[in-house]
């Protein structure tokens, strides 16, 4: 069974993830752009360094709820998968529930990175001079769902622990070379599939 | 003035709550704050958010995502899965026969992407029930795969080389340029440990394959173009100064993208899968490498690098013997951490002693990701020994480790070759740059 949460947060933060992923390719052709210009025809897109600075910056953020979600965050997993169930179910709550509280404490810090931004009107030493509290306020926001999904799931864990649930441990638990595997091995499946019906398709 | 062995303590620290299985990001971020709430007082803890943001807002790191994209856009538009055969047919005749394909086809899949359990599973499906057929040795098989699929974090793009270079102010794109003799190298003894097993016990290479006829070789050929356009073009871009590295990602991502719609392997499915991929992966490094940053600000606050520096002068250790105790810190810390968290945990710490030496940093990043290829075979935790036993779905997971042996003892080989000719990294960089 798939973690409750999960259900609910996955739609939204992939549909979050793939906005981003739409400005990670408007960037790649600008900066394409920029090169063929720069190179061919002498003329440049100005200041474009700093808006992939800011395309990053808001990807990383943003992106953190949807690598909650499908248990992406790195974690070392040799020693726990030995250990007893219950004491996993332990470590595992405590993981996530640290990874909040991370969470909140960026978002504490952003926010004032903002207001500070805001009160000096600071500007990027770019010809575009962005006014910085454009970028970082979706940084923020970033940072504020981030932590938000993480609370969220801390208390699902929290919860699951204080009642001895066996899911804590599926549900909360590193994600295996094992299920990084089954994913690459579906998505090969899926191609050779597709590649059998476009050849069935060329010759008939 | 700190004392080192606060250093070592707080690795300890960092090391033992990695093991615990707390989030590797989460681990970095703690052990800075306990590091800053004891020898630096509160402001320093409230830095964070400024770091953070510089740390984000960062073109050099900006090639991550681009280069996971464009990896991603070449293995699912299905570029990577017909390169095997069209290698086979030129690699057969070695001695080791369909054996050295493994190696060959790592390695252009790692000049594709950086992920090396793609790079496994892709072979390794194609791969295995070929061998099967044609009763190959199965552990030089396995191992051949699992060794082969390390390539990816050497041979460029290697994201792991970028984290590195943004961390320590090492250009990424002399380092990218570093990479690729010793790539080259490595792949060669890789194929050269092949050709010596299978001289020396022929039935290794159970039955020889039937070569398929010249026109059909020549044909399949084509399949090897696109991945060779994207890397020439992204490389060359660098080489010839007109791109760094985040331009040429962005270019790379490109011409991908252009391939993938003349295959007619483009989506919208297709492109939001790579979409969600790139950005959780995205998401995972950097706030590893967001926290990495704010460490090593808190460690330079506190004057862990002198100190370590002093240390270093102090007990006047020569470069060759640091080599040799880093190796085998490296190999140790390799059982059972990941190349990603290997890589980040040291950095603040190693980097600082190494320039006190005056080892050239190109060349330790070199040196680095080696090791870390190495972590990804090393038992217990080797990725890749699990993602190839994974495939194979029978059998002990010993037949694999087994079959990596060799391959481990090339890459020692290979880290005295570069120590002992460090112009093997250094020379291209120095010819492209200065």
């Amino acid at each position: 069974m798939e973690n409750p949460i999960t259900r609910i947060v996955e739609p939204i933060a992939r549909m979050i993830a793939i906005l981003c992923g739409y400005g990670i390719m408007l960037l790649s052709i600008a900066v394409t752009v920029e090169i063929i210009g720069r190179k061919l025809f002498a003329f440049s897109l100005q200041g474009i360094d700093d808006i992939g600075g800011y395309v990053l910056a808001i990807t990383a953020t943003i992106g953190a709820s949807y690598t909650i979600a499908v248990r992406g965050h790195a974690r070392v997993d040799v020693f726990l998968v030995r250990m007893p169930a219950s004491w996993q179910r332990v470590l595992n709550a405590l993981a996530i529930v640290t990874l909040a509280g991370f969470a909140i404490f960026a978002t504490w810090r952003g926010s004032v990175v903002l207001m500070e931004s805001i009160e000096f009107q600071s500007v990027a030493t770019n010809p575009l001079q962005t006014p910085l509290w454009q970028p970082q306020s979706i940084w923020l926001f970033g940072l504020a769902l981030f932590a938000i999904i993480g609370v969220t799931y801390a208390v699902h864990a929290v919860w699951l622990l204080i009642r001895s649930r066996p899911e804590l441990n599926s549900w909360y638990g590193p994600k295996t070379a094992h299920d990084e595997l089954e994913a690459e091995l579906t998505a090969l499946a899926e191609r050779e599939a597709q590649a059998e019906t476009a050849e069935h398709e060329t010759r008939p | 003035m700190i004392e080192p062995g606060v250093a070592l303590i707080g690795f300890a620290l960092l090391i033992g709550l990695m093991a615990l299985g707390l989030h590797v990001a989460f681990v970095m971020f703690a052990v800075s704050i306990l590091g800053a709430l004891l020898y630096l007082g509160m402001p320093a803890t409230l830095e964070f958010g400024t770091q953070y943001w510089g740390a984000t807002n960062n073109f050099v790191l900006v090639a991550i995502p681009l280069f996971v994209l464009l990896g991603e856009l070449l293995v699912r538009g299905g570029f990577a899965d017909r390169m095997y055969e069209a290698l086979a047919d030129w690699l057969n005749p070695l001695p080791g026969g369909l054996l050295h394909t493994n190696i060959g086809t790592s390695a252009m899949f790692a000049a594709v992407s950086g992920s090396s359990v793609a790079t496994a599973a892709t072979i390794g499906t194609v791969a295995l029930p070929a061998f099967k057929q044609r009763q190959y040795n199965e552990r030089l098989v396995l191992g051949t795969i699992a060794a082969g699929a390390t390539l990816g974090i050497l041979i460029p793009p290697s994201i792991n080389m970028i984290i590195y270079g943004a961390m320590t102010d090492t250009s990424v794109g002399r380092l990218y340029i570093a990479g690729v003799i010793p790539g080259l190298v490595l792949t060669g003894l890789f194929m050269l440990v092949i050709v010596g097993a299978c001289l020396w016990r022929p039935a290794f290479a159970g039955t020889a394959e039937e070569s398929a006829p010249f026109s059909e070789r020549l044909g399949r050929l084509l399949h090897l173009l696109p991945p060779l356009i994207v890397f020439l073009i992204v490389m060359g871009s660098i080489y010839l100064g007109w791109a760094t590295p985040t331009e040429s990602a962005a270019l790379g991502v490109m011409i991908s993208l252009i391939l993938c719609g003349f295959k007619g392997t483009l989506s919208l499915r297709m492109l939001h899968e790579c979409f969600v991929t790139t950005v959780s992966i995205t998401a995972m490094i950097m706030l590893i490498t967001a926290a990495a940053f704010f460490l090593t600000f808190v460690l330079g606050l506190m004057g862990v690098p002198q100190a370590l520096a002093d240390l270093v002068a102090e007990i006047g250790a020569s470069e060759g013997l640091m080599v040799v105790i880093l190796t085998v810190f490296y190999l140790i810390l390799g059982c059972f951490l990941d190349a990603l968290a290997m890589i980040v945990a040291t950095i603040p710490i190693v980097f600082p002693l190494v320039v006190a030496l005056g080892i050239d940093p190109v060349w330790y990043g070199i040196y680095l990701v080696i090791m870390a290829e190495l972590a990804l075979i090393t038992p217990p935790v080797g990725m890749n020994l699990y993602v190839v036993q994974g495939i194979r779905k029978k059998g002990l997971i010993t037949d694999v480790i087994i079959g990596v042996l060799p391959f481990l003892a090339i890459m020692f080989l290979m880290i005295l070759l570069l120590w002992l000719f460090p112009s093997m990294v250094l020379w291209l960089p120095r010819l492209a740059f200065d």
